[in-house]
């Protein structure tokens, strides 16, 4: 499937994004770490022709979650160059030689404003010649073995971390239960599309150790990892509450079992110790709002306490923005994680306009993001922040952001502080 | 349908490993769009991955042994648009599956869950099932 005897080394694909009689959109990475996004350009009666482009994981992530269309990945690669692959289909020779976007027919480009959006939703297919299996072990707690609850947040949490340690590694990864066994509570997990989570389990171990060291700065540790501290924070919490530990399991074709790390709740609590400064300067992307108008988020409230449906339509937003607003009303605890109405919400929708932002100027203060932008900027106050730090603001705290999205997530901090302190004029 | 007898083996095609379709398969059923090359569309419209390109190696055998369709419109519309090859020679045909064409996985991609990889016997003849789909003209 990939070429080997070319300049682009030994590849191996790193995630089918689109499969349509072959994976026809991927990426692929060479034996020295070069990651490539991978588009079926055209056909002919005796060769397929690829673009390979050198792609950053921050830029692979824009294009992943559509803030970069699929053209523009291609005709503005970050190293302004890319590849040509021509791969026969008499044998199996293909030859690669770099090309400049200028020079791309324009038919065999994918359409203007194409976009992916890689998902969460998808369902399991194993490859079982080759699993992909691991096994999460719970400990027993009690005699009786671990508490429901227990199980479950150990899962959730694992689950989170994992897929953050897979995405660090430019892969987006969703896993599946597939099995349990009593006693020390195993549970089997396995990624949808086969992906081997090995790599990841790796580096969370050696996460974990350089953090129990304590030898160089935590925040160093985990922002060089890439791995997002409020889902390693959880992990290791949910451990310390529950006084139980969790180990790490592979499972081997043959169904040999080999233990790749263990955490247990007096260890949970030394590395806890380690993050703790971390855990409140530092804010990751699920916790920073993109949506510039609040009367938006307010009109999005109103409709959901109402029973309406949020549309573009309703909203007077294009498509893609309706999730944003969702999730900016989530941020603030208008919404609960099924979006629907909180009692703030409610409380809110019951105001006129101008209580409406005082309610929500509380309420962002009380948010991780907007306390966090009061500890960097050494502030007690929202209206005391200046707006134009946005941006540095995130460059320096934000986890998980690539350039394109942390410029628009700074664009609403910006308007929303901007509007606390008209609000605090009149 | 099972595959355990060795009659069912024989009716399957022969670079078929004992293990595909998986056992995860379901009987082939329901409406399903394919990418052909022409209205009607012919048997060749159908094969499978791997024989569309016998020289070509494949890191997932199992899915190459069978072929690519949606379970909706959209689906085949956004791959056929998104692809100059299939957006210069492809038409989008509508069909609806039967146990006795074969047997059928749901195979989501990462951005879409509608795909779906059917894996059809020698004697299937799934073209003689397939039309034009609503957005095609013959």
């Amino acid at each position: 499937m990939l070429p080997q005897d070319t300049i682009l080394g030994r590849l191996t694909i790193v995630q089918v994004f689109d499969y349509y009689d072959g994976p026809k959109l991927f990426s692929a990475r060479n034996a020295v770490g070069t990651m490539f996004l991978v588009y079926w350009a055209d056909r002919d009666d005796v060769s397929d022709v690829w673009f390979y482009v050198p792609i950053s994981l921050a830029r692979l992530d824009a294009v992943c979650s559509g803030d970069v269309t699929l053209r523009d990945a291609i005709v503005k690669p970050e190293e302004r160059f890319l590849f040509e692959v021509t791969e026969s289909r008499l044998d199996e020779s293909a030859v690669a030689s770099q090309i400049f976007p200028e020079n791309i027919d324009v038919s065999r480009l994918p359409p203007l404003g194409d976009t992916i959006e890689v998902g969460e939703d998808t369902s399991p297919s194993f490859d079982r010649a080759n699993p992909a299996f691991h096994d999460l072990a719970i400990g027993r707690g009690t005699r009786r073995g671990p508490r429901a609850e227990s199980v479950a947040s150990v899962l959730t949490h694992w689950s989170s971390l994992l897929m953050s340690a897979t995405l660090s590694l430019g892969q987006r990864a969703r896993f599946f239960a597939v099995g349990a066994s009593p006693g020390s509570f195993i549970i089997t997990l396995a990624e949808a599309g086969g992906l081997r989570p090995d790599e990841a389990l790796a580096k969370l171990k050696a996460l974990l150790e350089n953090l129990e060291t304590g030898e160089k700065r935590a925040e160093m540790i985990v922002r060089s990892s890439a791995i997002n501290p409020r889902h390693l924070e959880n992990f290791l919490a949910t451990l310390v509450d529950n006084r139980t530990s969790a180990e790490i399991l592979t499972v081997d074709a043959t169904g040999a079992k080999r233990t790749i790390f263990e955490v247990d709740s007096t260890r949970a609590a030394t590395i806890l110790r380690a993050i703790k400064d971390l855990s409140i300067s530092a804010v990751t992307s699920d916790e920073i709002p993109q949506a510039d108008r609040l009367d938006t988020v307010f009109k999005a409230v109103v409709l959901a306490v109402k029973g309406r449906q949020l549309t573009p339509q309703s909203l007077g937003i294009v498509p893609r923005q309706v999730n944003y607003y969702r999730h900016a009303a989530r941020v603030l605890g208008f919404f609960d994680h099924e979006n629907l109405p909180t009692p703030l919400g409610e409380r809110l929708v019951a105001e006129h306009d101008s209580s409406r932002l005082e309610i929500a100027e509380q309420a962002f203060h009380r948010t991780r993001c907007g306390w966090a932008w009061l500890h960097w900027s050494k502030c007690t106050s929202l209206r005391d922040i200046d707006p134009e730090s946005a941006a540095k603001f995130l460059a320096e705290t934000a986890f998980g952001l690539n350039e394109t999205t942390q410029k628009r997530r700074a664009t609403s901090l910006k308007a929303w502080i901007y509007a606390f302190k008209e609000r605090g004029q009149e | 349908m099972t595959r355990s007898s060795s009659n069912d083996r024989l009716s399957w095609p022969d670079y078929f490993p004992s293990d595909v379709p998986p056992d995860e398969a379901q009987p082939a059923g329901g409406e399903a769009f394919r990418l052909v090359s022409a209205i009607p569309p012919t048997k060749d419209d159908f094969k499978s991955t791997y024989e569309e390109n016998r020289k070509r190696k494949h890191q997932e055998f199992w899915k190459a042994c069978g072929s690519s369709l949606y379970t909706d419109l959209e689906g085949a519309m956004v791959t056929r648009e998104r692809y100059k090859h299939l957006r210069e020679t492809k038409k989008i045909a509508v069909g609806r599956l039967t146990p006795d064409m074969g047997m059928m996985l749901s195979t989501p991609n990462p951005i879409t869950n509608a795909h779906l990889t059917v894996w059809f016997r020698l004697n299937a003849l799934p073209h003689l099932a397939f039309t034009a789909a609503q957005s095609e003209e013959i």
